[in-house]
């Protein structure tokens, strides 16, 4: 269940540049504990950039965020421990096998829930004695998926983890995700070109054009004032990513 | 999970990840010594071609273990994670420094006990080993972490010892700037610099910095430290007041090779002193052997007869005493090098067993380093020295030392001396001045001089036969002879008053050592005319 009232993610006024370019400016965006929360932009637009700023990879200058009501540049590490990242491409040992990493990771994360990181492994179907290295794109998809779900996180930032992957898996996993989250009510920041995706997973969805939010709302709510703006009946997602991506209006609704 | 625990569990990760390379390095290094220690010598062919590969080794499992977990790349494995960035960087310098390094120097130390060494000169020398692995290793660690894959490493290590290249040029070139800093210091600078190191690597970890930024102080930090560190062999200062006594005057033949139809025994003088005269005979020789060839070590320091400080009666001089010892490299080769410690050095049993194990173990060795060391002091009396070589020639002033000495062979056939310093010196740089690297295969000689009054008294080797593999030297004679001294501005000074001449002779061949048994004799008659 979506709690409105608490953001589990709170950025404000956040501005990334890298070199002269800046990629973030004066970033504002709330994520509501609980969420299911989609964010879209084009290629560029700053997405990852972003995300590797909540997730503490890259350096925040300039702006504030918080999670979990934390400053994350102050952040306990208790609090740290409740916040997954799964990205693409992300690295993994390669030389470890699943077990051994579970082995790793499980004393680094106290609400490492062992049986329901082992109901993991067998609803993904994963070789847990198999090098990491010696697994195919998908299976390690699955791994870092495993490795963040496994953590119980409270939030979970994943920067287009499904980039790639055949229709079946991808369902597979978005399927296990929307277990998880239900189950552990998780907020959930999703990174994405795949509408589909959103879809499937997301009750909320955000804009990010040119370094800003343009849009922030829960997602039926968009397309509730899509429609009343353009008199559409209904307004499938791509429509509405369309209409908004090339909307010059203020935002429909922003969430502060 | 605490702090400490966590590093503990990285560790052990850690070490559980590069287990087998570790155990193929400590292998490598443990063959590597048994085989080529003490036949080669560091820095010789051999010597390079067995330790390459295991610098090599450990530069590439440091640079492994940092980039496993690259603090620059965004799709490391522990970005995102919750892991402490110091946590991880502890773990990862304690696996690297204190797991490679710390092999190395105990192989190091083993080797040192196993030739006997005194355990006061392991304790000097095995800080200072300490400091050069841990420099070395961080640096790399530190361009690992610059690095975001494991194919910048190949960039990464040529650049490294590119500047080790550059270092050890700017070494060759006595021109260092921190050549005036006394070994303490130069350990105090060496831990600072591996302490900055280390911070460096928990800035890269923890604020990401840019890699311009961290390349930079990468370069700064670990020049400098490579610069400090290479640059300082544990040498220790001789204190300024440093008494010369007949006491301390010295010949060790420590091993000759016996050979037929040579003379039966020989009697040497050493001449060209104006102080005593030194005889030299060996006994014991068989009946159907002869001596050939002579390996001396001799150490000679003469006095006026000041033997009120004697360096025996003087706790504080004896400390002070520069011992010749060996120092090891990463398989355990030796250098020898100097050190300060409670023993006299003419004295030290262990410190001939390391030459004289050295020197037999190899047909074809060749000592890489000589250091010699030799005072002359005016400490009463003012002179100016003008030598016929100088170029730097200066009025001692009352008080001062003048020092000097002549180097060096390197043709194994006629000795080309030539002058180093004829100035008031402070015997730490005197030291660093004398501390040559000797690397003609063929052979090489140290030699002396001995400033006279109006003369300089050389060291040449009268007869000796030189070829491709094998040079003979049966010994070191001195002569005299006479130079051109401009008149110098005197101060009364009595007659027969010589002067202070130090020095050590080591003389070496090529040849194959047969230790046998002879018997050493040396004579010095009271000191005086």
């Amino acid at each position: 269940m979506t709690d409105t009232t608490l953001a589990a993610i709170d950025v404000r006024g956040l501005t990334i540049r890298y070199g002269r370019q800046t990629v973030l400016q004066q970033l504002d965006l709330a994520v509501p504990a609980g969420a299911l929360f989609a964010l879209l932009g084009a290629n560029g637009a700053g997405k990852s950039t972003l995300l590797r700023a909540l997730a503490g990879i890259h350096p925040v200058r300039r702006g504030v965020i918080d999670l979990l009501g934390h400053d994350r540049a102050r952040m306990p590490i208790a609090v740290q421990r409740q916040i997954a990242y799964v990205a693409e491409g992300q690295a993994l040992p390669a030389a470890r096998s699943v077990s051994e990493l579970a082995v790793y990771l499980a004393p680094l994360y106290p609400a490492w829930d062992r049986s329901y990181s082992d109901q993991v492994l067998a609803a993904f179907h994963l070789p847990v004695h198999k090098p990491v290295g010696a697994l195919s794109r998908g299976q390690r998809m699955k791994v870092s998926l495993w490795a963040a779900l496994a953590t119980r996180p409270k939030v979970l930032l994943m920067d287009e983890p499904f980039t790639g992957m055949e229709v079946a898996v991808k369902d597979e996993l978005v399927r296990a995700l929307i277990d998880v989250v239900s189950l552990v009510e998780t907020t959930v920041l999703l990174c994405t070109h795949d509408l589909d995706e959103v879809e499937m997973l997301a009750d909320w969805m955000a804009l990010l054009v040119d370094g800003r939010i343009t849009h922030a709302a829960p997602l039926e709510s968009l397309r509730a004032a899509y429609a009343q703006r353009t008199g559409l009946e209904r307004v499938p997602l791509k429509t509405l990513y369309l209409g908004l991506s090339r909307s010059e209006t203020s935002p429909v609704e922003v969430l502060v | 999970m605490t702090w400490w625990r966590e590093v503990w569990h990285h560790m052990w990760y850690e070490l559980r990840t590069v287990r087998w390379p570790l155990l193929a390095a400590a292998l490598l290094a443990a063959l590597c010594t048994w085989w080529a220690w003490p036949t080669t010598q560091s820095g010789s062919a051999i010597g390079l071609l067995v330790e390459a590969p295991l610098w090599l080794a450990a530069l590439l499992i440091a640079a492994a273990v940092v980039l496993r977990d690259a603090p620059l790349s965004p799709t490391a494995f522990w970005s995102g994670k919750a892991i402490r960035p110091s946590a991880l960087v502890a773990a990862k310098c304690l696996v690297t420094v204190g797991v490679l390094g710390g092999s190395a120097l105990l192989l190091t130390a083993v080797t040192l006990v196993a030739y006997h060494t005194p355990a006061p000169l392991i304790a000097t020398l095995l800080p200072h080993a300490a400091l050069l692995l841990a420099v070395t290793l961080l640096f790399t660690m530190g361009l690992a972490a610059m690095a975001r894959s494991l194919w910048q490493l190949p960039i990464l290590v040529l650049t490294m010892w590119g500047l080790v290249a550059v270092v050890l040029l700017f070494r060759e070139s006595r021109r260092m700037v921190l050549r005036e800093l006394a070994l303490p210091a130069t350990l105090w600078i060496a831990g600072g610099l591996c302490v900055a190191l280390v911070l460096l690597l928990a800035l890269a970890y923890a604020r990401r910095m840019s890699r311009g930024v961290g390349l930079g102080a990468l370069l700064v930090l670990g020049g400098g430290a490579l610069v400090v560190v290479w640059s300082r062999p544990p040498q220790l200062r001789i204190p300024p007041d440093y008494p010369l006594s007949p006491d301390s005057v010295t010949l060790r033949i420590d091993a000759v090779q016996l050979t037929q139809r040579a003379d039966a025994s020989i009697d040497q003088q050493l001449r060209g002193f104006r102080g005593p005269q030194v005889t030299v005979r060996v006994d014991g020789v068989p009946s159907d052997q002869s001596v050939q060839l002579w390996n001396v070590w001799a150490s000679f320091e003469l006095t006026n007869g000041d033997s009120a400080r004697s360096p025996i009666a003087d706790p504080m001089v004896r400390r002070a005493l520069p011992v010749e010892l060996a120092t090891m490299t990463w398989r355990g080769a030796v250098d020898t090098v100097q050190s300060r410690v409670d023993v006299r050095p003419q004295l030290t049993p262990a410190v001939r067993d390391v030459l004289v194990r050295h020197l037999s173990g190899d047909p074809a060795f060749r000592i890489r380093r000589i250091v010699l060391h030799g005072y002359v002091r005016t400490s009463r009396y003012r002179r100016t020295l003008n030598m016929p070589y100088s170029d730097t020639g200066t009025a001692a002033l009352p008080g001062q030392r003048v020092a000097g000495t002549f180097m060096r062979d390197t043709t194994g056939v006629s000795f080309q001396v030539s002058r180093r310093i004829v100035r008031p010196i402070g015997s730490d740089r005197f030291y660093r001045l004398l501390d040559y690297d000797l690397d003609d295969p063929r052979g090489a000689l140290a030699v002396a001089f001995k400033a006279g009054e109006r003369e300089v008294v050389q060291l040449r080797s009268r007869s000796s036969e030189a070829s491709m593999d094998r040079v003979i030297l049966p010994f070191v004679p001195l002569y005299q002879r006479s130079t051109q001294y401009r008149p110098p501005r005197e101060l009364p000074m009595q007659a027969d008053d010589p002067w202070f001449v130090g020095t050590r002779l080591l003389l070496f061949a090529r040849e194959p050592i047969r230790l046998h048994p002879v018997r050493v004799v040396w004579e010095m008659p009271p000191t005086g005319e």
